[in-house]
């Protein structure tokens, strides 16, 4: 250490190290031309004799300076300063290595980083990979738990150390200021030392919070504390109103607790009731339930345990072992990893080898050009090599230029991909909270920076080694302009071949993500969104506790918005297509017996009032909207979606025929509307029945308008409207159907738009390669061109016989390619909709690109071989 | 005039020599020589060429240090004195030396 803090110091002593070592050496050829007198010799004979035996001076003086001076450090600084000269004095080719250099490495870390965080980094909870989610299963799919399941299996797991249930629930903030909306997430008292986290201030919840009729504890996220309460440490133990309730604020949770939590604002005691936890609740399945494995307890075993409760249960509950056994109901253990990345996986698989595609190709670029430099340095190091100058100074020198080039490259690309993560994280919200909270990782740095140095050496290296192969005189003797020739072109070609290839299955699978995003976009969902705006209210049940204060709210506030100007229609609904998840549920059909071993019928139901199809668009085929006579208390009715109906009764009018989701029950069939594609535009409906409002028990929150024009210009308005019928209620989650269908489709759009811009950076890259291996060839050519032309060959020959030389490259690279890309969709099958993995049009549009883009390419060094003067060649040489 | 052998010829030992010099007091480079060839009885001569950076390397091996000081006759001079780690290192030497003398002796005199 010292050492070579001696070596960096005497960088900046280099003249005084030196005197010093001459006046050393002076002193001492005096004493010995003194001694040499002395001895009898004459003093100018002395002074020489003295002078010989000290031998090379010069020699003396850096042998010295190797010991005393910088040594390897200023050597290496010799080598960067030369470095540096040399890059600069080709601006076009440090130029065009420092761009892609720092593109492959700001586009592949940017995507690592997204693919790191969602794959493999690791979930903010203690132990994240002993957590589980556990679910109810209905013939495969996946449901939510019901109190009762929850306990079967709190007390009947032994390979579940702890387990803990939410939900989500929403609380009206009212206090100082207009009301906010919170979201929250109610939780068992188990919950947080489940996940193991410990509160940023004050304290988790505890069981004493979680005792029925007590629940007066909160919990805020990191989020909610700062913007409520400005970060006040104080914060933790005053109270708030939520619902009308008060509340005492127990502590904080840190922000990365909110990682899987994105939008809650706080946990609040679930504090489950002995009416809770009775079998009769098994219907009510509205849990999430996350467990953490015991110790040395695999995910396989858990599973098998939880089926096996499950089995258990089923024989225990008479009154629904038949429903239970009919839908193979059980239970479920999912990794948590996998349940928060399993949607995206695919996605983020298959972009995550699109940019590894990139960043070959760069690779591939990087090497190419080096290559070509290596050739048109070939003549010089020749020189040098001949002048004396090791093998190793050489290689040392090739190095240091190399490092040049890749510090050059790699500070602006780590910059762009730090943009580049910043700039897509909010793109992502929408796909993944793993993804939006991505930062720039360094696993992904030191992969994509590795890959690109590791190119830049072994490449660069080439014409150190060819420079052994390469006999001096040979080197020498050949023209300035062929000094290259020696190099064999075949491992250029290949690159650009490999390039090519690349390049092909990149376009084709963006094309086909493309052309998907395109079916999606054209798919009607079955409900208009032009001038319509949404927005949620949600009714606490402490100032309107049943169903007839409800109606009274709804009503009265339906109505007032009707009067609005410029309303056309309003209604609302429990849940909204496409925003909304809504429920699903079994139901019968009188009359109707399913066949024996086929699934049950199940539809999508929905709480609507009346106004709301016409608000929404939906198209009433036959028979009546729901009215506001219907009731609780009157003729209980349904609408019902006309592929349904037509499956159901075919032929038949379905007016008058009933349904029902008890046979206790059954409700008349009174209308007959258009399907509506519910769960996304990419996801098929299923079967759709509408219930009327007021005959449920349960709460509508989403309102619909539709304006007649400039629907965002009523929001005012209406808050204006809600206030005036109940101004403790906060509007919120306010939104245009537009947005949110366009929302609806923003994962697709991301991975398209991200596809698309690697594919057209991996075209593009290997259209330079392309343009670079014929402008080199022509380069090697020129001599043989111009004594052609000079006999007399024709331009246009001359032209086509270079694009020839690129485009037979090309088209073995797009032959490969295409087969390539017919086996690489298959893996893109399950992100694809509406095409298939094979689609020609796609294959052909990719195939006709590829070839233009190329022979532009081609076209740029074969007008110049054109242009090449016979006479100026033939002088040359 | 005897036979003169360069102190350098059997490597490692013109190191140790210098040592050997130093352990009698600081010596400036020529000092060093002339002292050496009169150790020796005029046997031992040492190419400034060799001494030179051996005691550069010595120096940043942290055996010997250096410092500008006034000669004999009043000149400035640069002088050597042997450090703590340099002792430690001729003592190591000269033991190696002595076995490998007593070695070489023994097949010589068997």
């Amino acid at each position: 250490m010292r050492r070579l803090l001696h070596r960096v110091l005497a960088l900046f002593r280099r003249n005084r190290i030196v005197s010093e070592i001459d006046d050393e050496l002076r002193h001492h050829e005096q004493l010995l031309a003194e001694r040499f007198e002395r001895e009898g010799m004459a003093s100018g004979d002395a002074r020489r004799e003295a002078r010989r035996r000290l031998g090379n001076r010069a020699a003396l003086r850096d042998a010295g300076y190797d010991v005393r001076g910088g040594g390897w450090i200023e050597a290496l600084m010799h080598d960067l300063r030369d470095a540096v000269r040399m890059l600069r004095r080709r601006p076009g080719f440090t130029l065009a290595a420092v761009a892609i250099l720092s593109l492959g490495i700001a586009a592949s870390t940017a995507m690592f980083s997204l693919a790191y965080a969602v794959l493999a980094e690791t979930l903010p909870y203690r132990d994240a990979d002993r957590l589980v989610m556990i679910w109810n299963v209905y013939n495969g799919n996946q449901s939510s738990n019901s109190p009762p399941d929850y306990f079967d299996r709190v007390e009947q797991s032994r390979t579940l150390q702890s387990l803990a249930a939410f939900r989500p629930a929403s609380f009206n903030l009212t206090g100082a200021g207009d009301p906010e909306r919170l979201d929250g997430v109610l939780v068992t008292a188990s919950f947080f030392p489940t996940m193991g986290v410990q509160p940023l201030h004050g304290r988790w919840l505890v069981p004493d919070d979680d005792a029925p009729g007590r629940a007066d504890a909160v919990v805020l996220s990191d989020g909610a504390w700062r913007r409520r309460f400005g970060g006040q440490p104080g914060a933790v133990g005053s109270t708030i109103a939520l619902n009308d309730r008060t509340y005492r604020i127990a502590g904080v949770m840190p922000e990365r607790f909110s990682l899987l939590f994105p939008d809650a604002d706080l946990w609040a005691p679930i504090a489950f009731t002995a009416d809770d936890r009775a079998d009769d609740n098994r219907g009510n399945e509205n849990l999430s339930v996350i467990a953490r494995l015991a110790d040395g307890v695999s995910v396989a075993r858990a599973q098998q345990e939880i089926a096996a409760i499950a089995a258990r249960t089923i024989d225990r509950v008479a009154d629904r072992r038949d429903f239970l056994v009919r839908n193979h109901w059980s239970g479920a253990v999912v990794p948590l990893r996998e349940q928060y990345a399993g949607d995206v996986r695919p996605a983020v698989l298959v972009l995550f080898a699109g940019v590894l595609v990139v960043l070959l190709i760069a690779c591939a670029n990087v090497a190419n050009l080096l290559l070509a430099r290596g050739a048109a340095r070939a003549r010089e190091l020749t020189i040098r090599a001949a002048l004396g100058a090791g093998r190793r100074r050489i290689v040392r020198q090739l190095l240091a230029e190399h490092f040049v080039l890749a510090i050059a490259g790699g500070v602006p690309g780590v910059l762009l991909a730090w943009w580049g993560v910043r700039a897509l994280g909010p793109l992502t919200r929408d796909v993944s909270p793993l993804m939006a909270q991505t930062t720039l990782n360094l696993p992904s740095l030191v992969f994509a920076a590795g890959l690109m140095l590791a190119t830049g050496v072994t490449f660069g290296l080439v014409p150190a080694i060819n420079l052994s192969r390469f006999n001096l005189r040979d080197g020498l003797k050949d023209g300035a302009r062929t000094a290259g020739a020696g190099l064999r072109r075949g491992p250029r070609t290949l690159l650009v071949i490999a390039e090519v290839a690349l390049a092909v299955v990149l376009l084709v699978s963006a094309g086909l993500l493309l052309r998907s995003l395109q079916q999606v976009r054209q798919v009607h969902p079955g409900f208009e969104t032009a001038d319509r705006l949404t927005f949620r209210l949600s009714l606490p049940a402490s100032r309107y506790p049943d169903a007839e204060a409800r109606r009274a709210f709804h009503r009265a506030a339906l109505e007032r918005v009707r009067q609005l100007p410029a309303v056309v229609a309003a209604g609302n609904v429990q849940s909204l297509p496409i925003a909304g998840t809504g429920d699903t549920a079994t139901y019968h059909v009188e009359g109707y017996q399913a066949q024996p071993g086929a699934a049950s019928l199940s539809a999508e139901y929905r709480m609507i009032s009346p106004g709301y199809l016409r608000a929404m668009g939906i198209p009433l085929r036959r028979g009546r909207d729901v009215q506001e006579t219907d009731a609780a208390g009157q003729p209980l009715v349904v609408l019902i979606d006309e592929r349904t109906a037509e499956r159901l009764w075919p032929g038949q009018d379905p007016i008058g025929k009933r349904v029902g989701f008890n046979p206790a029950a059954w409700r008349d069939v009174v209308g007959v509307v258009g399907p509506v594609r519910h769960r996304g535009l990419d996801v098929p409906g299923r079967d759709q029945i509408y219930i009327p409002y007021l005959q449920s028990a349960q709460p509508n929150t989403y309102y619909v308008v539709h304006a007649e024009r400039d629907a965002e210009a009523l929001i005012p308005a209406l808050r204006a409207v809600i206030r005036d019928v109940d101004p403790r209620l906060p509007v919120f989650d306010v939104q245009t159907m537009e947005a949110r269908l366009g929302a609806s489709v923003a994962p697709r759009r991301l991975s398209a738009g991200l596809l698309v811009s690697f594919a057209g950076a991996a075209a593009l890259l290997a259209a330079i390669g392309i343009y670079g291996l014929l402008a080199y060839l022509v380069r090697l050519r020129t001599r043989e061109i111009g004594l052609r032309l000079a006999l007399g060959a024709r331009r246009g020959r001359v032209f086509r016989d270079v694009v020839a030389t690129g485009m037979a490259a090309v088209a073995i690279g797009l032959a490969i390619g295409i087969a390539g890309a017919a086996a690489a969709t298959r893996l893109l099958e399950r992100l694809l909709f509406g095409v298939t993995p094979h689609d020609a049009s796609t294959f052909a549009a990719v195939a006709a690109l590829v070839a233009m883009a190329a022979f532009t390419a081609c076209a740029i060094p074969a007008l110049r071989a054109t242009r090449i003067d016979p006479a100026v060649t033939l002088r040359e040489d | 005039m005897p036979p003169r052998t360069n102190a350098d010829q059997l490597h490692g030992t013109l190191d140790m020599l210098v040592l050997k010099v130093l352990q009698g007091g600081p010596q400036h480079g020529y000092g060093i020589a002339v002292r050496l060839q009169q150790l020796s009885s005029d046997v031992l001569q040492v190419e400034e060429g060799s001494l030179y950076p051996a005691l550069y390397r010595m120096e940043q091996r942290g055996w010997i240090a250096s410092s500008w000081g006034v000669s004999d006759n009043n000149r400035r001079a640069r002088f050597y004195q042997l450090t703590r780690a340099g002792r430690k290192q001729l003592e190591a030497e000269t033991q190696s030396w002595r076995r490998l003398i007593g070695a070489v002796a023994r097949v010589l005199e068997a």
